[in-house]
């Protein structure tokens, strides 16, 4: 979509923009997710050190 | 291609900062959640595995659940997700920065103002939630239901960034209601048990936990203060050197 950089149509790309860091701020969330809050045992085990020293809720 | 910038730039920053807040864990924070794991009660017998308790949030997991072995294993795990935090936590920081950068009138953010930003998300992430919520624990520690908890720190984190983002950005007007969100979550109370207590009650246990508690609260905070100030400063420098936002 950055393609059609060249073309004056900028109010387009600068909506693009606010969609691909949406997207980012999505991918950032759903990380936080699985490593510190997944509710699975063998997530939990795995991350379990790392959620206390973050001070996310655990057990 | 912004997106393939910010998730480049979060790599980098979370794999150092996290890195380093991992050695600091291993060499400080670990050895306290070792100590605690000491006192903890078997949960071999099967009358622990009743639902009775269920609602106190009890540590009881499946027995054969996989978990990494203590020692090399456990290390590195805590390590991987520690860096895997961290990431998320640089990918969250820099998004927000380049909408800031896009969408505001207020400067663009730099390195130095990065460490302003980190400051913030350490209230954001750490202080709001855990200091003035659910305090850092031990395990062993007896808390509420873990989903209410989860939800409360969540709750907790959308409400204080908010509040922030609306002191900040919002016409003079519209201020208060910044106050007011920052104050909501404490308002509303985090979901914890009367007192502090513990799983084990013999009362060597209870001191031993107890000064441990202490000393993992401090060495959190502590740990927090230069993980978000890294994170916030190199989060600024990223997001000014590598995601162009100025070429569009």
């Amino acid at each position: 979509m950055q393609q059609t950089i060249s073309t004056p149509q900028t109010k387009s790309l600068s909506v693009s923009a606010a969609v691909q860091v949406v997207s980012a701020i999505a991918i950032g969330v759903a990380i936080i997710f699985a490593v510190g809050f997944a509710p699975m045992d063998v997530a939990h085990n795995a991350a379990h050190d790392a959620r206390h020293a973050f001070a996310f809720p655990c057990h | 291609m912004i997106l393939r910038n910010i998730l480049l730039s979060a790599i980098v920053v979370g794999l150092f900062s996290g890195l380093l807040y991992g050695l600091f864990q291993h060499a400080q924070i670990s050895p306290i959640i070792y100590a605690a794991e000491q006192y903890e009660v078997s949960e071999e017998t099967p009358a622990t595995h009743s639902h009775e308790d269920a609602k106190q949030g009890d540590h009881h997991h499946d027995a054969e659940a996989w978990a990494p072995e203590d020692g090399f294993e456990r290390i590195a795990y805590t390590l991987g997700a520690d860096i895997g935090i961290a990431i998320a936590y640089a990918i969250l920081m820099i998004s927000l920065m380049a909408l800031h950068d896009l969408k505001s009138n207020k400067p663009k953010l730099d390195a130095m103002q990065g460490i302003a930003w980190g400051i913030l998300a350490m209230i954001i992430f750490f202080v709001a939630p855990a200091m003035f919520g659910l305090h850092p624990e031990v395990p062993g520690t007896e808390a509420a239901a873990l989903e209410g908890r989860q939800t409360w720190w969540t709750a907790c984190v959308v409400l204080t960034a908010a509040g922030f983002a609306t002191l900040y950005y919002a016409p003079l007007k519209f201020k208060a209601a910044g106050l007011l969100f920052l104050a909501l979550p404490h308002l509303i109370g985090a979901p914890m048990p009367d007192e502090l207590s513990f799983a084990n009650t013999s009362p060597e246990a209870v001191s031993a936990l107890t000064e441990l508690s202490h000393q993992f609260y401090s060495l959190t905070a502590i740990g927090m203060v230069f993980f978000f100030v890294l994170l916030g400063s190199m989060s600024g420098f990223a997001v000014k050197r590598f995601v162009k936002l100025e070429s569009l």
